[in-house]
């Protein structure tokens, strides 16, 4: 009897420990994806981190968290020169304010979220090459040194592009300027003053500028123009003659590059139809300096059917419904550009600034009509007076920046597939006539303004125009629906004011200078959340 | 430790030595005499047992006059004889369908019923017969006491349940218990498991019962164990079929068209509809979207067995073929599955044996999008006039597509799984009580499903025809060394069971997505013509090690005590953190074999049961402690891709398994010769180290990561009660009842305030105190007033004027901000309650079952204020307006009237006939002369009344905008050969 026992207990033992799979049978092992580890280690790798960041600060100009317009009027509409033609709840937010607006608008935390995901993919390029293992492909010291920088350049660059629209939005917010991973996560993050992140910032992009190409030949590298550009508008933000000085400067460094010039002719794949040298740089296929645009210092590239295509909604949310102007005929009209949906629409204010003869205002510019393809009435745009100024109206001309690239196989398709100027020479231009109007140096301001009028075959102005409204009307004119206006007028303390003075919607008030601080990170955080004044 | 092993060794040596053989025999009926193949007669006192034949024959040994037989079956009440001179005995056993001694399938092993400590519920075949439904979620919703199921939606497959057991008590882990089939740890879906091939279903729900699952046990275990043939039995040919309708009911009073083109006028002027809108209006052929996408289902299923043996071997074999019409268009279900059970005595000592299991399912056909056909524009048009499909029902509205354009896509989707499990069993015969199992199981499961939308479709027409493929192909193995000692020393009764096991999984799976075709002549295959193709492989596979004791000891099957632990290795758990120690103990006293109790005329069973001990929720899926790149690919200047990875989510390397520990009390009990008797268990439970997704700030490139933190609570309460209300010669009735209350709350998220309390995590919406899930928001208090607004500032309250909805103040700072949101009602019900009904007469049987859910509020998704401009339409709500001050709903009127989003909620508490079962069985007599064993008809009816205030399709839907529920129509015909 004890001896079965004991035998018995040995063999229960014996089955149990005596029996097991190899070392390494509960391992991992992955083999569908990609590791930090595996992937960033070599100047290849890095480069592949890189073409995310490009493709996320693109998304810029997609609908997000549900919305049906671009990301970016957030910083375009509820100000003097666009509002919200057909809106809808989510859009309210950020055309009207008022009560449409609270911290928990899931667009704008999801903006926030964003920008911070630029902030990241940035930073593990940035704190991964300065690992000594990083085999950088260059052949000799000096070319891998090369190799590095300019991977770097192009990583800091976009990093405080997003700080530029964090701190634009929000005002302080958390800097963090290295990788973030499982082990180095933080639940507790203090509000970083503006002035601190505009330091980092200006670091960025002095190292981007000492490091990048002079020029835009290829248009998935980013020139030191870019950075140029961003400087000049920081040290305006920043404010004070010294820094007034850096902005004309930076913004000087740009204009007098030879690479880069405005448009001043016909160029490109519509040269031979009727049309404005203006209107060219947005046509088809001529977004890029390999196709003869020199005036873009940034343009988002984008095509149909690979993957890395991005559903771009310009034309929904500047493009009006011209199709509900014709009920019959929705095929038709597909000549004009596929489907708008009229988010978003220049301002009565905005109308009223151009000159006939201007070309900005001309019917390559604005829709003053619309043909149907088989024939039947013209429908003409029409501009109300300011008192049956009403939303819901398909009859407002809207902006044929974004109406060109047709594609009859695709008109319902929400996106667009084509390369989009993003930042623009002539903005440069602008910026520099600001930092010299501030330096009281107003001759050369109408000098630069009149250099981005007379390209339009607007009358040229005198030094004794050049004031801070006439600064902001020619912005208004040139940039209309590219311009992040909230951030210009905040720049000139006119946000509110202005606001208020032309655009009837709106109701915005003070605390709406700056967004409200995201509700998913004031939950989250650990850290002090003081909300924004009058928030 | 070492007191109890003196004890337990003084326990063993006073057993007494064995006496001289001798062999019983003898057949077990029923009632009616008919014999009862499968009854399980056993020598009381020791394990020896064995099962009588398909004519109901047994023979067994017993070592004396003195020994006592037990005769059990499920379904009947158990006898005792005592052999005394006889050789042979025949036994009449009676139904009963509360028995309480039967057999249990315990995990790595039976025990007799009584002899389990832990808290263990079981459905028996007969249960199931009663419930005709395609999936076997549904047929146990209510059965069991503990075991909740929620059916979500009414899928032709019949496959959206939820179960779970004893509540939620993991977050962002699933709740699905584990699975066992035929012992082996199933990875493959219910949906593959023929119901008719189930002998009887077990639930381990405490920690003692589940606990030798380990890291996988934590939600339960079902045990599935199919039929088997008997050995020396003739054979024996089951046919059963049966055909039925779904009848679609409860539509939601959703506006009409009528209702909607006047809304729409009110709020905007006749002139601001579309000319289709005026024209559908002025013809009156409004589309009534949802009618378009239902149709009366039907079911039919045909199943054929065959079980018998022979001395040396028995077997089972079944075919089984089901054809389901759901209520929505194209939502269609088939399956064929094969069984073939086969069991060999190769010796006295070794027994080799396979079950195998064939699959095949089709679910081909896509039904139309029940979220847009509820919400649509009546006024717009479904067809075109040459009866074709509108791509653009509303063409001045292109962003409406038609709703039922899916049913125009061709598809295909099918699955074949294979099962099989393989066993060796050697009772050594050179140490009695000692045997060893060799147990396999390996699963195949392949499925393919194809897409094509051709031109006649919105989607397609774009792409120029557009084509998906989706390939995915699983393998799981499983190989399970169990050593068993098992063996009686007088009256002390030892079962230890040592295990080690290995399992691994592998998922892999190929997508092709092409568009730009030629033509649609060649459907999903022509990718070789694509303009554009995109396709991805996946892989994934997670492995499992485990060692498991397990030590059963009782005296005299009075007290009991059970003691396990189960060490477990999990792949996807951080380096540091694969395996994990899972103990439990059991204490069991079987009161009633007391002699105070002996022959008790009232309370004829007794049984106290305590449990205690931990489990294991492998909460997370393979590789999430690792923290893989994300593809974000941008484009070069010439229009080529570029590819691109970014930091995708926050890798966390010390993940482990969560664990509950809980604390079961049961009572088992028998009154009045079991006329009465039932189980109730309370038990508290306790979750720590949760696996949770934990919010963090976005500016670390995440919005969360995964975190052992956090711990939930839960208690309840289980009644099981079986009740034998009416037993005469020729009309029983009798009642089943199973009673849950589980209440789980949240106790802490790994969140705290500065003076170091719990507190909520408001962004990913977990409430300290509350259930898992709630419904969070702002309260609508009905709409404000025109004689409320005087003096009040509005906008304080975050609305505009009169008309508008009026948010609860809820921290009275009159004020509306997020402060004021709250947890509104619950989504975990108070109690459920099954409620069955036999009535038997004669050769008749009706069998009523109600279902009660109490104490759920949801909020109602089709009262929304989302109605895009008043593109779409809603619920027919009642508008406030100046003339009518309802508090109903704000004004119908192109403004924010509810700009915080607020919702209105409802009373989801139902009670229901679920199902009604009546059936004749065709006398004896006329039986034999069809040469036949047995003829039984049936008519079923399910869901034929539900009482509720919910306004939505059923306030079980998860989604309220889907196919509506149905009452079921059946009837079927059971023969036997």
């Amino acid at each position: 009897m004890k001896n079965s026992i004991i035998k018995s207990a040995l063999f229960l033992v014996l089955v149990i420990f005596s029996t097991s799979c190899g070392d390494d049978f509960l391992d991992e092992n992955p083999r569908d994806s990609l590791f930090g580890n595996t992937l960033f280690v070599n100047r290849d790798g890095l480069q592949q981190g890189l073409n995310a960041v490009y493709a996320l600060a693109r998304q810029e100009r997609i609908e997000r968290a549900g919305a049906s317009h671009e990301a970016s009027v957030m910083w375009k509409t509820g100000t003097d020169v666009a509002w919200g033609n057909y809106t809808y709840a989510s859009l309210r937010a950020f055309d009207i304010y008022g009560a449409n607006l609270t911290p928990a608008d899931g667009t704008m935390n999801s903006i926030f979220n964003w920008l911070y995901d630029v902030v990241n993919a940035s930073n593990t390029i940035i704190s991964r090459s300065e690992s000594a293992n990083i085999d950088w492909q260059g052949g000799s010291e000096a070319q891998n040194l090369a190799n590095k920088n300019l991977i770097v350049a192009q990583a800091r660059l976009l990093r405080a592009w997003a700080y530029r629209h964090l701190t634009g939005s929000w005002g302080d917010v958390p800097l963090s300027l290295e990788e973030i991973d499982g082990n180095t996560f933080r639940t507790y993050w203090e509000r970083t003053p503006v002035a601190t992140i505009q330091l980092e910032m200006e670091k960025d992009w002095l190292f981007a500028e000492a490091n990048l190409p002079d020029n835009y030949g290829n248009p998935s590298v980013l020139s030191k123009a870019v950075a140029q550009h961003y400087l000049a508008e920081l040290y305006l933000t920043m404010g004070g003659a010294e820094n007034f000085a850096k902005a004309e400067q930076k913004a000087e460094a740009v204009i007098n590059n030879p690479n880069f010039k405005l448009i001043t002719k016909r160029f490109g794949s519509q040269s031979s139809q009727p049309g404005v040298p203006f209107m060219d740089q947005f046509g088809e296929q001529n977004a890029l300096p390999t196709q003869g645009n020199t005036e873009t210092l940034w343009s988002f590239l984008n095509a149909a059917d690979v993957t890395g295509t991005e559903d771009i909604a310009m034309r929904r949310t500047w493009v009006n419904r011209y199709y509900n102007l014709t009920q019959d005929d929705r095929w038709a009209f597909s000549v004009y550009g596929g489907r708008g949906l009229g988010r978003t629409m220049h301002t009565l204010y905005v109308e009223g600034l151009y000159e006939k003869k201007d070309d900005r205002y001309s019917k390559f510019a604005l829709s003053k009509y619309y043909l149907k393809a088989e024939g039947g009435d013209t429908v003409f745009t029409k501009v109300p007076t300011f008192a049956n100024w009403k939303v819901n109206d398909a009859y407002w001309p809207a902006t044929k920046k974004w109406d060109s690239y047709p594609d009859l196989e695709r008109v319902d398709n929400s996106g667009q597939y084509n390369n989009m100027p993003y930042l623009r020479l002539a903005e440069t231009y602008l910026l520099a006539a600001e930092a010299e109007f501030r330096l009281n140096k107003l001759d050369e301001a109408k000098d630069h303004i009149n250099a981005v009028r007379v390209r339009s075959n607007a009358t040229p102005i005198t030094a004794a125009d050049v004031t801070v409204d006439y600064i902001l009307d020619e912005r208004a004119r040139e940039l209309l629906s590219e311009e992040h206006r909230r951030y210009t007028l905040n720049r000139f303390g006119l946000l509110v004011s202005r606001t208020k003075k032309y655009n009837k919607f709106s109701e915005i008030e003070e605390k709406n200078k700056l967004y409200p601080l995201p509700q998913d990170f004031i939950d989250s955080n650990a850290g002090p959340t003081k909300q924004n004044p009058g928030w | 430790m070492k007191k109890f092993s003196f004890l337990l060794l003084f326990c063993l040596f006073s057993g007494s030595a064995a006496l001289a053989q001798k062999m019983v025999s003898g057949v077990i009926k029923d009632q009616a005499g008919e014999p009862l193949p499968g009854a399980t007669v056993s020598v009381q006192g020791t394990n020896k047992g064995t099962a009588a034949n398909a004519d109901g024959a047994f023979e067994i040994s017993v070592n004396g006059a003195t020994d006592v037989l037990e005769f059990s079956f499920v379904g009947y009440a158990t006898k005792t004889i005592t052999v005394g001179n006889q050789t042979t005995i025949n036994v009449e056993l009676e139904e009963d369908a509360n028995a309480l001694d039967e057999v249990v399938v315990v995990g790595y092993g039976t025990q007799k019923k009584s002899d389990i400590t832990g808290a263990v519920t079981s459905v028996s075949a007969k249960t199931l017969e009663e419930r005709p439904q395609v999936n076997i979620g549904q047929a146990l919703q209510g059965t069991m006491p503990g075991v909740n199921i929620s059916v979500n939606s009414n899928t032709a497959s019949g496959a959206s349940n939820g179960i779970n057991i004893r509540g939620r008590r993991s977050i962002s882990g699933g709740s699905d218990p584990l699975i066992v089939l035929d012992g082996v740890i199933y990875s493959g879906s219910l949906s593959d498991v023929n119901i008719n091939d189930i002998q009887n279903l077990e639930v381990l729900k405490d920690a003692s019962a589940s606990a030798i699952y380990g890291a996988r046990g934590a939600n339960g275990v079902i045990l599935i164990t199919t039929k088997k043939g008997t050995k020396g039995g003739k054979p024996q040919l089951n046919f059963s079929t049966y055909y039925g309708v779904d009848v679609p009911y409860a539509q939601p009073d959703m506006m009409d068209a009528e209702t909607f083109y006047r809304r729409k006028v009110e709020r905007y002027g006749a002139d601001f509809l579309t000319d289709t809108e005026k024209d559908v209006y002025a013809s009156g052929q409004y589309a009534d979207w949802v009618d378009l996408a239902v149709r009366n289902g039907s079911r039919v299923e045909h199943n054929l067995s065959v079980a018998g043996g022979t001395e040396v071997m028995n077997y089972f074999v079944s075919g089984n073929f089901q054809n389901v019409k759901g209520v929505a268009v194209n939502d269609d279900f088939s399956r064929a599955s094969f069984r073939a059970n086969l069991e060999i005595n190769i010796t006295d000592w070794l027994k080799l044996g396979t079950n195998n299991t064939l699959s095949l399912t089709d679910r081909s056909g896509i039904s139309a999008s029940f979220t847009d056909a509820f919400y649509m524009n009546p006024l717009t048009r479904a067809y075109n006039e040459d009866g074709t499909l509108t791509k653009l029902p509303w063409p001045e509205d292109v962003g409406f597509g038609n709703p039922l354009e899916n049913t125009l896509y061709d598809n295909s989707d099918k699955t074949s799984s294979f099962f099989t499990n393989n066993y060796l069993l050697v009772d050594f015969p050179f140490l009695k009580g000692l045997s060893y199992r060799l147990n396999t199981g390996y699963t195949i499961r392949d499925s393919k499903e194809q897409t094509y939308r051709g031109r006649n479709s919105q989607r397609g027409f774009e792409a120029n025809g557009f084509a998906t493929e989706d390939v995915a192909d699983t393998r799981d193995w499983l190989i399970e060394n169990v050593v068993s000692y098992n063996r009686s020393f007088g009256k002390h009764n030892i079962f230890a069971t040592a295990l080690y096991s290995a399992q691994q999984r592998t998922d892999e799976s190929v997508y092709i997505r092409g568009n730009g075709f030629p033509n649609d002549v060649r459907s999903f295959y022509q990718f070789n013509d694509a303009e554009v193709l995109v396709s991805n492989a996946g892989y994934s596979k997670q492995s499992n090690e485990s060692q498991m004791l397990r030590l059963n000891y009782n005296y005299d099957s009075k007290y009991l005590l059970t003691i396990t632990g189960r060490r477990d290795g999990y792949s996807a758990f951080g380096a540091d953190t694969k395996y994990g120690l899972f103990p439990s103990v059991a204490l069991g006293w079987n009161i009633s074999d007391e002699a105070f109790l002996q022959n008790n005329r009232i309370l004829n069973q007794l049984k106290l049961r305590l449990s205690y001990g931990q489990n294991g929720n492998q909460a997370i899926s393979p590789y999430r402690t690792l923290a893989s790149l994300t593809k974000e690919d941008y484009i070069d200047g010439s229009g080529n891709n570029l590819i691109g990875y970014r930091p995708g989510g926050l890798g966390n390397g010390s993940l482990g398994w969560e664990t509950t520990t809980s604390l079961n009390l049961g009572i088992d009990f028998g009154l009045l010769n079991s006329r009465i008797s039932g189980s109730l268990d309370i038990y508290s439970t306790r979750t720590t180290d949760l696996l949770l997704s934990k919010s963090i700030p976005g500016i670390n490139g995440s919005t969360s990561i995964i975190q052992n933190i956090g711990e939930t609570k839960g208690n309840g309460f289980e009644l099981a009660l079986n009740t034998r209300n009416i037993v005469g010669k020729e009309f029983t009735w009798s009642s089943q009842i199973a009673f849950s209350r589980n209440l789980n709350q949240i106790v802490n998220v790994g969140l705290t305030d500065d003076d170091g309390n719990f507190i909520d995590d408001v962004g990913s919406r977990w409430f300290v105190g509350h259930p898992i899930s709630v419904n969070y928001g702002y309260v609508i208090d009905g709409i404000w007033q025109t004689d409320e607004v005087d003096g009040v500032n509005l906008n304080d309250y975050a609305v505009k004027q009169a008309g508008d909805v009026k948010y609860r103040d809820v921290n009275g700072d009159q004020r509306i901000d997020e402060k004021d949101r709250v947890v509104i009602g619950s989504l975990q019900p108070d109690f459920t309650l099954g409620f069955n009904n036999n009535f038997a007469y004669k050769g008749f049987s009706l069998d009523l079952f109600f279902y009660w859910l109490e104490g759920v509020t949801k909020r109602s998704e089709l009262i929304t204020t989302n109605d895009f401009n008043l593109r779409r339409k809603i619920y027919n709500v009642n508008y406030w307006s100046p003339t009518n001050p309802t508090n109903d709903f704000p004004e119908n009127a192109d403004r924010s009237t509810n700009p915080l989003s607020g919702g209105w909620y409802e009373d989801a508490s139902f009670f229901r006939l679920k199902n009604v079962t009546l059936s004749y069985k065709i006398p004896q007599n006329l039986v034999d002369k069809l040469r036949l064993r047995r003829l039984e008809v049936y008519v079923n009816g399910q869901n034929l009344f539900t009482k509720t205030k919910w306004s939505g399709i059923d306030p079980e839907a998860s989604d309220q905008t889907d196919r509506p529920f149905a009452r079921t129509y059946l009837g079927g015909i059971r023969l036997g050969i």
